[in-house]
């Protein structure tokens, strides 16, 4: 189960690091993309599940965000969430989400008030994390993790263009069915398999 | 604020009556002309009168227009001057109505109690009384007036040099709005027909031609369709230094650049006003001294080479500068040249020379009847203001203040103006009751735009008092004029000193800006919106039909309507013409109505909107921004907006969403 958690936590940070990637790469386009990071995860029942919603691609600061959450909560259970972890928007942001109800999480988050749109753009760069959700695997199979709904507002309280990137899933007790492992993605996992081992073989080495 | 707007007499009271009514008086006839409308105090004899062209001895009876009985049918002895005297018992508006024969005329009449004005609003109509007396004593002055009436083409006022004192008088009419129209259309008003046409063609007439010769400054001959040098110029004969800068300040400040001599025979017919204008300008420039200590200044005669005379420059400076703003061309060089005049006759003491000696401690025969030339002077070569500390600017301003009340102090050279007796022997001699002291002081202080002296305060206030205070029986049918005071030393025309008074009274330093300029883009700007509680500014600017900005104008300023109706202001226009005015939102939401006034001048009509916050982000209606509102807001995240209107789409762009939380965030009322 260890090193399942710590699969996954690599395959996160992998993941991450390609959607910033794509996001800088992407940073001529006028609109930011808001993405679930990992896309894709694995777990067993009782596991804590967790993702962050992601926003890249950003040539103006946002001073305000709506995001509404889709998942299957047969298979999964709504945790915990923590709104702008980092503090891209200040420390006094205000935080008027609903939350969990069934199976959506309603997340509407305003900036710091005192925070200008130069506060705001220092802060924050071209990519950061918008938020984190905890969910609890609750029965076998797959679920989506799916953004219904994005807004952004810009610093001055005007509507942000954007759009919605890669949505998330999880699979617990997998495999699940019909789980087709995406070419890329699976270059991914075997990079950081093949990082694992290595780094192991080192380890015996120097043992 | 108050005191600003009453400072030009025709203040609140005159503008709100500019606003009610049309101030021209209308006519049945051609031949029958009524008194313009004005302003008068119930409960007082106040003077009704009109002409009429026709015969001597035609009956003639005036309906006051007040339910009083008109008076008896009367024959005319005076067809130039047909007056009584009525009291109007009651305030409000009525309409005088002169029936000569089958003709008729009418005036509108403004009646004010005087126990219901506030003390600014009553002191404004008293100088606007004064203004209206004064200007009917002038008619009254005219040379020949009833033989000269109607036929003559020109008209005259007593005075050593008659010119002049037709310029100054003519010029007196300009400056309180009295104007001819800048084309050929003839003239209907009384004043302008019978006044202002016939003084300036007075003048013109006085005026001869002479060769204008390159100087060693550079070439005279400036300005459109002027041939090079040598060219003609147009002057007055005798003391022409001191003659030619006047006529060139009344032709300037006809505002009838367009307007072409057709009634006066010689070398001016056929000319433009304009082209007179600059011909006369060129021949002040030509006139400037070249050499010695006095180089670069004026005296008694155009380029005599003498030293600079201090009474002189006065004159000059004002022609010049009224010419400039009516949009005559100055060569460059007068500036340059003049700057070397003023030293050498400005003294450390901010006094200035009677003739430039070259010393700034040497005074030449100095005093308070000089005392505002040197700002004039300054204001002409662009000194800006405030004075530089220590500086031979402030030294003047100081110089005045010290002989506000005592008018000479010290050595000052005792230059005998007050000769008539004035009310306090000697005490105000120089000062108060001297009209070219008092007509210097407020040319100089009056370009800065200075609204109050240092250790005097509202001086303009003060000048203003003493002239109504002063006026010499004022209702009676032959007063209005200031017999008590002197012209100068050497001059003693009751006309040319009512010129001077009146001169002192009008809203104008320099020269009317054009009236269809000012009515339409005048103030600006034309529509602002912002939020309410916030800060507002609306500029005024005078301006020449020609654009070239008038400096010098006193400019009131009033919210007539909306939320801050009542809120004054004033100003006077600086060298760019432009004065402003500020106020803050104090009465929420609504729409702000704003004119501005140069005298009865009214500007065009600006809106300023103030929208209340709550308007766009006060979802609750209770006119503020709070927590709730934006609850309210957030509650209906990704609603439609009911309206354009709905207060909920903070930032209107036709969603509500996390923005429009945002954007109402930011605009959270403070908690106080």
């Amino acid at each position: 189960m260890k090193n399942m958690k710590n699969f996954i936590r690599a395959a996160r940070v992998l993941a991450l690091a390609a959607m910033v990637a794509a996001g800088a790469a992407a940073s001529g386009e006028a609109a930011p993309i808001v993405s679930i990071a990992p896309p894709t995860q694995t777990a067993v029942g009782g596991d804590t599940v967790s993702v962050d919603i992601v926003v890249s691609g950003l040539t103006d600061p946002i001073g305000a965000y709506y995001l509404s959450v889709l998942f299957n909560n047969s298979i999964l259970a709504g945790a915990s969430y923590t709104n702008d972890p980092s503090g891209k928007l200040g420390p006094l942001g205000e935080d008027f989400s609903f939350g969990f109800s069934g199976g959506s999480l309603d997340l509407f988050y305003v900036a710091d008030a005192s925070w200008e749109p130069a506060d705001l753009s220092g802060a924050q760069g071209a990519s950061f994390v918008l938020a984190s959700i905890s969910f609890t695997a609750l029965a076998n199979g797959r679920s989506g993790i799916t953004l219904d709904a994005v807004d952004l507002s810009d610093a001055a309280g005007d509507t942000l263009l954007a759009s919605s990137g890669r949505n998330g899933e999880v699979c617990v007790g997998g495999p699940c069915p019909g789980d087709v492992p995406e070419p890329g993605y699976m270059v991914l996992v075997l990079s950081g398999v093949a990082s694992l081992v290595a780094h192991r073989r080192v380890a015996r080495r120097r043992a | 604020m108050v005191r600003m707007m009453l400072k030009k007499g025709v203040v609140g009271l005159g503008a709100l009556t500019a606003l009610v009514f049309s101030l021209t008086a209308s006519s049945v006839s051609a031949e029958t002309l009524m008194m313009p409308d004005r302003d008068m105090l119930k409960g007082t004899s106040e003077v009704v009168w009109g002409v009429t062209t026709l015969p001597v001895g035609t009956n003639f009876s005036i309906d006051f227009g007040d339910g009083s009985p008109v008076t008896a049918f009367a024959p005319v002895t005076d067809r130039s001057y047909i007056a009584v005297n009525h009291t109007y018992a009651l305030a409000g508006t009525f309409t005088a109505t002169l029936i000569v024969g089958a003709e008729s005329a009418t005036v509108q009449v403004k009646v004010y109690d005087g126990a219901a004005l506030s003390a600014s609003d009553l002191r404004g109509l008293n100088v606007n009384r004064a203004i209206q007396n004064g200007l009917r004593f002038l008619w009254t002055a005219q040379n020949s007036r009833a033989a000269g009436f109607p036929a003559t083409t020109t008209t005259s006022w007593p005075g050593s040099f008659g010119p002049s004192a037709t310029a100054l008088v003519v010029a007196s009419f300009q400056n309180h709005g009295y104007r001819l129209a800048n084309s050929n259309a003839a003239p209907t008003g009384l004043y302008e027909k019978y006044v202002v046409r016939r003084g300036l063609n007075f003048v013109i007439g006085a005026l001869s031609s002479m060769n204008l010769t390159a100087q060693a400054a550079g070439s005279p001959c400036v300005g459109p369709g002027i041939e090079p040098a040598p060219c003609v110029g147009y002057y007055l004969s005798g003391d022409s230094g001191y003659q030619t800068p006047l006529a060139l300040l009344v032709m300037a400040g006809s505002g009838a650049g367009s307007r072409t001599n057709t009634e006066v025979a010689g070398d001016t017919n056929g000319k433009s006003y304009a082209e007179i204008v600059q011909r006369l300008s060129n021949s002040v420039v030509y006139g400037q001294n070249e050499s010695g200590t006095g180089r670069g200044g004026w005296a008694y005669n155009l380029n005599d080479q003498s030293a600079t005379d201090g009474s002189t420059i006065g004159w000059v400076l004002l022609g010049l500068l009224d010419a400039e703003a009516s949009g005559a061309t100055l060569p460059a060089f007068v500036r340059t040249e003049f700057a070397m005049a003023l030293s050498n006759a400005h003294n450390t003491n901010g006094s200035l020379d009677y003739q430039s000696d070259g010393n700034p401690a040497g005074l030449y025969f100095v005093g308070m009847e000089k005392g505002g030339i040197p700002l004039q002077g300054l204001f002409f070569l662009g000194e800006p203001f405030p004075f530089a500390a220590g500086s031979r600017a402030e030294a003047t301003v100081t110089y005045i203040r010290d002989r506000w009340t005592s008018g000479r102090i010290g050595g000052d050279y005792n230059w005998g103006c007050s000769a008539n007796a004035l009310p306090i022997a000697n005490a105000f001699q120089h000062n108060f009751g001297c009209a070219y002291s008092m007509f210097n002081v407020f040319k100089g202080l009056g370009l800065y735009g200075m609204a109050n002296l240092p250790g005097v305060g509202d001086w303009y206030g003060q000048y203003q008092d003493w002239l109504v205070a002063n006026q010499t029986s004022p209702t009676a049918l032959g007063g209005g004029n200031w017999g008590t005071m002197s012209f100068s030393c050497c001059e003693s025309s009751q006309a040319m000193i009512a010129a001077m008074a009146e001169l002192v009274l009008s809203p104008v330093v320099l020269i009317q800006p054009d009236p269809d300029l000012f009515s339409t883009v005048g103030l600006s700007p034309a529509t602002a919106t912002n939020p309410v509680g916030t800060n507002h500014t609306v500029t005024a600017t005078a301006a020449s039909s020609t654009g070239t900005p008038v400096a010098g104008a006193t400019v009131t300023f009033k919210v007539l309507t909306g939320p801050n109706a009542g809120k004054t202001g004033g100003g006077t226009t600086n060298a760019s013409g432009e004065t402003s005015f500020t106020y803050a939102d104090t009465a929420g939401p609504g729409r702000d109505t704003i004119q501005a006034f140069i005298g009865t001048l009214g500007s065009n009509v600006v809106e300023k909107i103030w929208e209340s916050s709550s308007m766009r982000c006060d979802a609750d209606g209770d006119r503020d921004v709070d927590n709730a509102d934006l609850l309210i807001i957030r509650n209906a995240n990704r609603q439609t907006p009911t309206s354009a209107a709905d207060p909920r789409d903070g930032n209107g762009d036709g969603k509500i969403n996390a923005a429009d939380v945002r954007f109402c965030q930011k605009r959270r009322t403070p908690v106080s």
